[in-house]
């Protein structure tokens, strides 16, 4: 399963009322998460995909829609692979 | 002599001693300040507004706004008035929001032009509102009932109200274990003893700084307000969507005092808020509101400020605060919350109406001046929670006491230890849930004909917010269509996080769904 699908299995699983009304990959997530459901996602990011987030990275730009967060997390496992490279 | 009998005389004496200290810190959409003498000016403009549309003591003045500077000025113009606030937390949706302006005939409603918009199709029809009064100017759009626009500049001087101490100040609306969100009634002596005693043990001075994030509709949300102008010291406003906002406020507007639901103290000690890599050289006090705090996030917290006072406290919006856990005692007692605040006494009473001895579970009785006059409208419910003392008569000044609904026990000295609701009440992210308002949405439809909903234990969140449900037909059920509909009626904290399709809902004796019983089964299975 891709990022993107993986994050909105997680949203749809934790909130039902999401699901009902669907969320594409461009919805915005403001108004859709509030803080709790934000940190509830950053806490499933971290483990599932390998990474570690900064206080810098939880900015409203990130975590405005799947794409971004997909981003995100793309950009961090990218950076991490490139500094682990000799 | 300065006068310190009604809620506006905070405002009045703190602008007289200090005209150009800084009162409000509004940083919602950039940063604004405003020094005392201009909000006590904006308070002024708009109460002579009020009057002149023919505000009388006592009506009712509803604010629907965002947390902002003007939401603080409108409370005190009310009182200024003669009128009553009430303050109604705008995260709630039009149908709510009408629920409230009806329950207590409010008259006047200050808001804006975008909070208008979102509410106007269900609160235009409320009967009693008579006017607008909008903080912001025309936008191009009319807008009947005669609405007054900029009420904050508005010219003119408010005339004295003759109101006392003992007249209504505020209503604040929440909800109980039944039925829909009612107004518990605050006087204007109710909420100057709650600052005076929150000032007391919190020792607040004028040089404090207090970051506000908890809505004015809320008690403490209220009390950080008046305890911050009592003092002439400066609230400094936030919304936030990620704790290391915060994190970046406290650092950035040197804040003294803090104040969180639970959820907000988890989202502090959690690794992307900053706390780790931040000084808060200033930072004194943390207190929590809306439920108490799991032990390892106050434990965490601790270490992380080791030089920050913790309050833990405990109260109910009926009777404001009740009890407080002293700085020193929090490494002992964590999970307790604490003693009864200032001028203030606490009883644990049995089911058998005895006081219990230590270790024994019993309702938490207050007694002492923050006791609140009720639910507006509501004599029956209020006569359950605000009952006459239960052991000195009243023709022996026994008085008035309040009955929290809440189980607690004590220890051997006497600290305080919440257990559990005694009642079917949900608290969820710092919000009290009727179960009942989330049941009748479900139901609207008709596609049910049973539905019973639950608060299950949820970490720092409290408790979420569970529906078990009886379809009407054999009919497969569309549980993503009721929840659709309980996501477009209801706020967010109340809407189900999960739904279940049930055959039948077990019954009491007398034939009530027995809420116990199924919370008692699925709490155990999730053990």
């Amino acid at each position: 399963m891709g990022i993107e699908d993986a994050i909105r299995q997680y949203i749809y699983e934790r909130y039902p009322a999401v699901k009902a009304k669907g969320l594409d990959n461009d919805d915005t997530l403001n108004g859709v998460l509030d803080s709790l459901a934000v940190l509830g996602l950053v806490g499933f990011i971290e483990p599932e995909f390998s990474i570690q987030l900064s206080p810098s990275h939880l900015t409203d730009e990130n975590f405005e829609t799947i794409t971004s967060i997909s981003r995100l997390v793309r950009n961090i496992k990218g950076g991490v692979q490139a500094a682990q490279a000799p | 002599m300065s006068k310190l009998y009604l809620l506006h005389h905070l405002l009045e004496n703190a602008a007289a001693r200090a005209p150009s200290a800084a009162a409000v810190v509004d940083l919602i959409g950039g940063r604004r300040s405003f020094n005392y003498e201009t909000l006590e000016n904006m308070a002024r403009r708009c109460a002579a507004a009020l009057q002149e549309q023919g505000l009388e003591r006592g009506d009712r003045v509803a604010i629907y706004l965002p947390k902002c500077a003007e939401e603080a000025a409108g409370i005190f113009a009310a009182s200024i008035a003669g009128g009553v606030f009430v303050s109604v937390n705008a995260l709630l949706l039009g149908q709510q929001v009408a629920h409230i302006l009806a329950d207590c005939a409010v008259k006047y409603l200050i808001t804006s032009h975008r909070d208008w918009k979102r509410i106007r199709e269900q609160v235009d029809a409320v009967p009693s509102l008579q006017c607008l009064l909008l903080v912001d100017g025309e936008d191009g759009e009319a807008i009947e009932r005669g609405a007054i626009h900029r009420v904050f500049q508005h010219s003119g001087e408010p005339r004295a109200s003759g109101a006392i101490g003992e007249d209504l100040a505020g209503i604040l609306y929440t909800s109980g274990s039944t039925g829909k969100p009612r107004g518990v009634m605050l006087s204007h002596r109710n909420l100057l003893a709650g600052s005076r005693i929150v000032s007391t043990y919190l020792e607040i001075s004028s040089s404090e700084r207090i970051l506000s994030v908890v809505p004015f509709s809320f008690d403490y949300g209220l009390n950080q307000l008046l305890t911050s102008v009592e003092h002439g010291a400066t609230i400094v406003l936030l919304h936030f969507r990620f704790p290391s906002e915060i994190v970046r406020a406290m650092k950035e507007e040197s804040i003294t005092g803090f104040a969180g639901v639970p959820l907000i103290w988890a989202g502090l000690i959690h690794h992307t808020s900053g706390l780790r890599e931040t000084e808060l050289p200033s930072l004194r006090y943390i207190t929590n509101t809306g439920g108490s705090v799991p032990t390892t996030t106050v434990l965490t917290l601790r270490r992380l400020l080791p030089t920050t006072q913790i309050f833990l406290m405990y109260g109910l919006t009926e009777a404001f605060r009740s009890t407080y856990l002293p700085p020193s005692e929090v490494d002992r007692r964590p999970n307790s919350i604490g003693k009864a605040i200032p001028e203030t006494e606490i009883m644990v009473i049995g089911p058998d109406g005895r006081p219990c001895k230590p270790g024994e579970p019993g309702i938490l009785v207050h007694r002492g001046p923050t006791i609140s006059l009720g639910y507006w409208g509501k004599p029956e419910l209020t006569s359950e929670v605000i009952r006459p003392h239960p052991f000195i008569p009243a023709d022996q000044g026994g008085g008035i006491v309040c009955y929290s609904g809440d189980l607690v026990k004590t220890d051997e000295d006497g600290f305080i230890y919440y257990i559990a609701r005694a009642d079917g009440q949900i608290k969820s992210q710092g919000y009290r849930i009727s179960p009942a308002e989330v049941e009748e949405v479900l139901m609207e439809g008709g596609e049910l004909s049973a539905a019973a909903v639950i608060g299950l234990p949820a970490a720092e969140a409290g408790e979420h917010v569970h529906a078990i449900v009886v379809p009407i037909s054999s009919a497969v059920l569309n549980t993503e269509h009721i929840l659709r509909r309980c996501a477009s009626r209801l706020p967010a904290y109340m809407v189900p996080k999960s739904i279940e399709v049930v055959d039948s809902l077990p019954k009491t004796p007398n034939g009530k769904i027995d809420y116990k019983s199924l919370r008692a089964v699925r709490v155990s299975q999730a053990q």
